[in-house]
């Protein structure tokens, strides 16, 4: 830490306070043996000040500048930082309610995690009045909106000069202290409070319009909050970010990624994505307001129209996959065929799941593909020592490597993968999670489709299941879900070259590609999803082949709620991240890209979160029809109603019945008749979806890991179905304490 | 010598060779697709412009009645689905509501007949494709698409908006596909198996039998040749389709009724129909088995003609019994499906058919022996298909017995439908009302009066009818305030409730005696004493 210090005063009147103030700063400065400059910033002053400043010139390093901009002590305060030499700044009003004393060693707390110390005012000798709009100002637009504890409008900071050169000011004439603070803050710099005794006014008078300033101050902390979202880097020198990392909201991220933050889901809404949501919100409270039954039956018509489209499109890509098999087939002869295989580079991020590490190594040796030709990567976190040191321990082949992902956030799949991506060398790159068992062939496959593929394919997609469907009802119900989505509905939106969500694991790219589109959204939780769409705006397309990854199926309920969260969180943010750049969808006009990406990601989030009232009003509809009945006849008219009604009937009946097909076609026949209970675990996707919701407001980036190794556990308790309800209550009270704590 | 007789063999073979190509030319075109498509469209198409030209196309009451149910969802005093009622099932209404809003199509019946017309094409079609998936010879299912394509009885009603076609096209459909998926075991021929079983079950009642029949047949089938988990999957598969329709229709029912179960014992049901002929001394079928039997086998017979029907059962009875494969034998069962269900229905008083040489010597139903029709003509079809002799003797049976048909002018459908208890004669109050109700609200019963308000050719919106339940109950009470003219005959809905009451008998007189019901019109200048109810059949 140097020993220099920039004071700026901004003053206006203040003749009979400035000498004693230079007085008393000098004095406690030779004590501590500080250099310093002062730089008073006058205001238009109509008294002495400027004439007493200029006296103290020949004594005191002090610098007296005549303000230019308009009036009000923010504008003065940024003059004044501009004209400051030294690293570190203190700012203190020139009436000597703030001692002087106090800068000295609010200048010894700063330090490497300490950026900016705010005098926090204990003794106020003011008014009743300001005292009271102080506080309330304080709690509400400080704490409340911005999460700042300290004594925001206090008029003595010191802190570093640099915050100056990171974030962007441009305050209103009384809002400077909360825009400062509030941007530093997010900006990842620390602020820290230093208590000070607040002297009455002496000399002069408060120059400040009490009503008008409040007022002032309070829009611009509501602006503020409002503000587009940004991003800051430390130190404009940098130039790596994705690597070095970066702030938001104070949170320090590193991405390992180049996408724009624009691209990525470290926002949840863009600037005009709330605009856009708050004037939709807004018209719709207003329609609802001027007319309720015209706006009820309007939302109404809307939800069926929606819900009538999907259940058009999926029986149509339902028809697809069983008509058109458009699976890319891979030939034995083809893979036995001799020749110089490209090297392939394996990705597997584990977290906190040593236990399945044996079943994986076992898994990728059996792979039919030349060792020496392989590349897998253990991308192993940081913190998760326990991993780590069982990974060293244990016999890994010569072509397996531990990568240790340096800690940082956010702590998701994705991050680790550009981790790991930054070190492949394959030609080719897939990831696998740590529990799964491709079949043997798949990488041959993956080679051989990709290298016959159009161009434009840049990823293929291998379908997953599940080993140990059996396990209990759950794992039953999972695999039906699976096999209908991976076996008829994937391949159906293939058929049609639509934009396809990908699985979790188990996509092969051409590592050139991958880089090339900047790898995957760190920040998003499923960045699976998101890199499909990402890959249709760039004009490529995803293929599936016939070959399949054996995965562990959920066996607990409360795993599987957390995981399924973590699903449709991530559908949610995939769904924000593009409708920024719907226009990329819509490149070729001939495909309806936006449309199916709408009814793919969007209508399957909102199809979770409405079903649940649809199927309430339906059941009050029939149970309490006397009384309900007209009221909700009256919010659907004839056309509407048949509309709503289809698809209540059909709706339900043809996506039950879809999950019975996706058995079948996957040969699980013995699921086919547990596919009669899907309803309750349709209850359970939305209780998911609506705790998805919660956590995007409140979680965006939190990675929910899904346990696994359950089906290794020596004794399993099958679950039978008769005990299923218990499991259920017992599984809901459980996730309710978690949420709880 | 020998030069000789190898220049004759040679021209010989030379001639088989040429005739064999020819003949193998005009199989190709005539069992090509076009072919098939353009020949029974046109058949379709000329069959429906010579019985519309002759005006028969609408002589059934239930004809009139399948266009007003549709009608009267677009046009009426309270529009909406729930026009389309309980009487019938709802798939061929269903159907005709994307042309019954245009009048032409309406009061030609072609909104209807259209979808019989299409429907007896399909058929014609399933009935070939299917002959070929089950290994017959092109010529043999040549002469299965012929026999029923050139039905007379079936070339009639396939002109009418009748629902037999569409039943036909149905149950075909669901036979078809699960006598391909019993071929190739593709799970997707089981589904649509089930999908076109989902279409029969809401066309007729037969349909229902035929779903439980075909879930018999996929679950043996499966048990013969699956293993365990597998046979439920694909009774899973299959059923569960056809228990959603069957659940539609008891919820359609709940819904609009307030009773599941109301098709079956309301007030129009078919069993309310039978419960009355039976106390009439008039179904004779009910708990009878072999005069059940009798009624049907002499139905079919009057509908194909009793040597065609002949030559039928004798090759289903042959190919049942003989060695065939499981498969034929299974495809076969199907199609007799209906045959069984008929009987048993009118085993069960469930269903009545009418023939003039049994008692009680008269025509009713008799179109229904047409669901025969596709059994027999596999039948013939497998009988052709043993020898090319007896496909000769098939075709020449066939051509002699249409031939006789047509010729004399013998097709039992327009006789029922012309003199039997399926054409009403209410005709002449519908001309009457054509003439002479210029405005007002017209209360009559439909159930019993449907055909005379489509030979009316008033707008629909002109009648009080059950469906038009905001207006039918108070009418009933105060025929005043609502309606111009009532239309009654005794013991009908609206004479119940309204030959006793002060409010009709006070202010409404008798304007015109019909055949079988008259017409009272208010303030009416007819003398009281007209009131006078001449009992009606």
């Amino acid at each position: 830490m140097t020993k220099n210090i920039s004071i700026v005063i901004p003053t206006k009147n203040e003749k009979n306070s400035v000498a004693e103030l230079v007085r008393r700063i000098d004095k406690s400065m030779r004590i501590a043996g500080l250099s310093y400059e002062i730089i008073f910033i006058d205001d238009h002053s109509t008294d002495r000040t400027r004439v007493e400043v200029q006296k103290l010139k020949t004594k005191y390093p002090v610098f007296l500048h005549l303000k230019v901009t308009e009036a009000g002590k923010a504008r003065s305060l940024i003059e004044g930082f501009a004209r400051a030499k030294y690293k570190t700044i203190a700012m203190i009003d020139g009436d000597l309610q703030y001692p002087p004393e106090a800068i000295v060693p609010m200048f010894k707390k700063l330090s490497s995690d300490t950026d900016i110390i705010v005098s926090k005012r204990i003794d106020v000798k003011t008014s009743l009045l300001r005292n009271t709009l102080s506080k309330t100002f304080n709690n509400l637009f400080c704490k409340r909106l911005h999460n700042l504890t300290c004594d925001v409008q206090s008029g003595l900071k010191v802190f570093k000069k640099e915050i100056l050169d990171t974030i962007e000011l441009n305050p209103s004439p009384w809002a400077f202290d909360l825009e400062f603070l509030a941007k530093a803050q997010d900006a990842g710099y620390k602020i820290k409070s230093y208590k000070i005794d607040f002297d009455k006014r002496q000399n002069g008078k408060s120059k400040i319009n009490l009503i008008g300033a409040t007022t002032q101050i309070a829009t611009s902390a509501i602006k503020l909050k409002f503000r587009k979202a940004q991003i800051y880097q430390k130190g404009q020198s940098i130039q790596n970010a994705e690597t070095q990392g970066f702030y938001y909201k104070g949170q320090k991220f590193t991405s390992y990624s180049k996408l724009h933050p624009e691209q990525t889901a470290i926002y949840n809404l863009t600037r005009d994505q709330q605009l856009m949501l708050v004037g939709l919100l807004s018209t719709l409270l207003l329609a609802i307001f001027i007319a309720p039954t015209k706006t009820i039956i309007a939302l109404a018509a809307g939800i069926s129209l929606v819900y009538f489209l999907d259940l058009l499109f999926n029986f149509f890509l339902i028809y697809r996959g069983f008509a058109k098999e458009p699976e890319i087939t891979i030939a034995d002869k083809d893979i036995a065929a001799k020749r110089d295989w490209p090297i392939y580079t394996i990705l597997c991020p584990l977290y906190k799941e040593w236990q399945v590490l044996p079943q994986f190594i076992k898994a990728i040796s059996q792979l039919d593909y030349p060792k020496h030709k392989l590349q897998v990567m253990l991308l192993l976190e940081e913190n998760d020592t326990e991993t780590i040191t069982k990974a060293r321990f244990a016999k890994l082949p010569d072509y397996f490597e531990i990568v240790v992902v340096p800690h940082s956030m956010p702590k998701t799949k994705p991050k680790a993968l550009n981790y790991g991506l930054n070190f492949a060398k394959g030609q080719y790159t897939v990831v696998f999670d740590a529990e799964d068992i491709p079949e043997p062939e798949q990488l041959k496959k993956a080679v051989i489709a990709q290298e016959n593929s159009a161009p434009d394919i840049s990823c293929v997609q291998a379908k997953l299941n599940f080993y140990n469907p059996k396990q209990n009802l759950l794992t039953r119900l999972f695999t039906a879900e699976y096999s209908l989505w991976f076996d008829l509905v994937l391949t159906g939106l293939q058929s049609v070259h639509a934009p396809i969500p990908l699985g979790g694991t188990s996509n092969h790219f051409r590592t050139a590609y991958l880089r090339k589109i900047n790898g995957w959204d760190s920040f998003n939780v499923t960045e699976d999803c998101d890199l499909g769409m990402r890959i249709t705006k760039n004009n490529h397309r995803t293929a599936i082949i016939n070959s399949t990854t054996y995965e562990e199926a959920n066996s607990d309920l409360v795993n599987w709620f957390w995981q399924r969260t973590r699903w449709i969180k991530g559908y949610m943010q995939t769904y924000l991240v593009h409708m920024r750049t719907p226009h990329l969808f819509t490149k070729t006009l001939k495909k309806p890209h936006l449309l199916i990406f709408q009814l793919v990601v969007g209508g399957k989030v909102a199809s979770m979160l409405i079903n649940p009232l649809m199927w309430t009003v339906t059941i009050l509809y029939f149970m309490f029809r006397s009384i309900l009945g007209p009221v909700i006849d009256s919010y659907f008219p004839a056309p509407v109603l048949y509309i709503a009604i289809t698809c209540l009937i059909f709706g339900n009946f043809l996506y039950a019945y879809y999950y019975m097909l996706g058995s079948a076609k996957r040969g699980h026949y013995d699921l086919v008749k547990y596919v009669f209970l899907i309803p309750i675990y349709w209850l359970a996707m939305s209780a998911a979806a609506y705790y998805a919701l919660y956590q995007l407001i409140k979680k965006p980036h939190y990675w929910a890991k899904t346990k696994h190794g359950l089906h290794l556990e020596e004794k399993i308790e099958t679950l039978k179905p008769s005990l299923w309800p218990k499991a259920v209550i017992e599984g809901f009270i459980s996730i309710a304490n978690t949420a709880k704590n | 010598m020998p030069r000789k007789r190898k220049t004759q063999n040679l021209s010989f073979q030379f001639i088989k060779s040429k005739a064999d190509q020819i003949i193998n030319t005009l199989g190709d075109f005539f069992s090509s697709p076009i072919f098939l498509y353009s020949a029974l469209i046109t058949a379709s198409i000329v069959s429906w412009l010579y019985y519309y030209e002759a005006n028969l196309t609408l002589i059934y009451n239930d004809a009139r009645s399948h266009l007003n149910i549709s009608r009267r969802v677009v046009d009426s005093l309270q529009p909406g689905f729930a026009q389309i009622g309980s009487v019938w099932l709802p798939l061929q209404h269903v159907l005709q509501l994307t042309t019954i809003w245009n009048d032409f199509m309406f009061r030609t019946g072609l909104s209807g007949s259209i979808i019989s017309m299409l429907s007896y094409v399909g058929s014609s079609i399933l009935i070939h494709k299917t002959a070929r998936l089950l290994g017959l010879s092109r010529l043999a299912a040549m002469i299965a698409m012929l026999v029923f394509a050139t039905n007379p009885n079936m070339v009639y009603m396939q002109a009418t908006p009748m629902t037999e076609s569409l039943m036909i096209f149905t149950s075909l459909g669901s036979i078809y596909f699960f006598v391909k998926w019993i071929k190739n075991h593709k799970i997707e021929n089981l589904i649509l198996s089930a999908a076109m079983t989902f279409l029969a079950i809401l066309t007729r009642y037969d349909g229902w039998f035929i779903f439980a029949a075909l879930s018999v047949l996929v679950a043996y089938y499966s048990y013969k040749n699956f293993p365990k988990a597998h046979i439920e999957s694909n009774v899973i598969i299959y059923s569960s389709v056809g228990v959603f329709a069957i659940g539609l229709w008891l919820m359609w029912n709940l819904l609009i009724f307030g009773n599941p179960l109301y098709f079956l014992d309301g007030p129009f049901s078919a069993k309310a129909q039978q419960d009355v002929l039976f106390r009439e001394g008039r179904l004779l079928t009910k708990y009878n088995l072999p005069f059940s039997t009798l009624t049907y086998a002499l139905a079919t017979t009057a509908i194909t003609g009793g040597a065609t029907a002949a030559l039928g059962v004798l090759g289903i009875s042959y190919t049942l019994i003989s060695k065939s494969s499981q498969k034929i034998k299974l495809a076969l069962l199907a199609l007799c499906v209906p045959i069984l269900f008929n009987i048993i229905s009118l085993f069960l008083g469930q269903s009545v058919i009418h023939l003039p040489q049994l008692p009680p010597y008269t025509y009713f139903n008799d179109r229904y022996g047409l669901m025969a029709l596709p059994a027999i003509a596999f039948g013939i079809a497998y009988f052709a298909n043993r020898k090319v002799v007896l496909a000769m003797l098939a075709v020449i049976v066939l051509i002699g017995q249409n031939y006789t048909m047509y010729k004399n002018n013998d097709l039992i459908t327009i006789a029922d439908g012309k003199s039997g208890a399926s054409g009403y004669f209410l005709d002449d109050i519908g001309e009457w009302l054509n003439t002479n109700a210029d405005t007002g609200l017209i209360l009559v019963a439909a159930s019993s009066h449907d055909s005379l308000i489509f030979v009316s050719g008033l707008p629909l919106d002109r009648f009080i009818t059950e469906g038009a339940y905001e207006y039918w109950g108070p009418s009933l009470k105060t025929p005043t305030k609502y309606a111009e003219f009532v239309i009654m005959h005794d013991g009908d809905l609206v004479y119940k409730s309204l030959s006793q009451n002060p409010d009709f008998t006070n202010h409404y007189a008798l304007v015109y005696q019909g055949q079988y019901s008259n017409v009272y019109q208010k303030n009416g200048l007819v003398p009281r004493v007209a009131l006078q109810f001449t009992p009606t059949e």
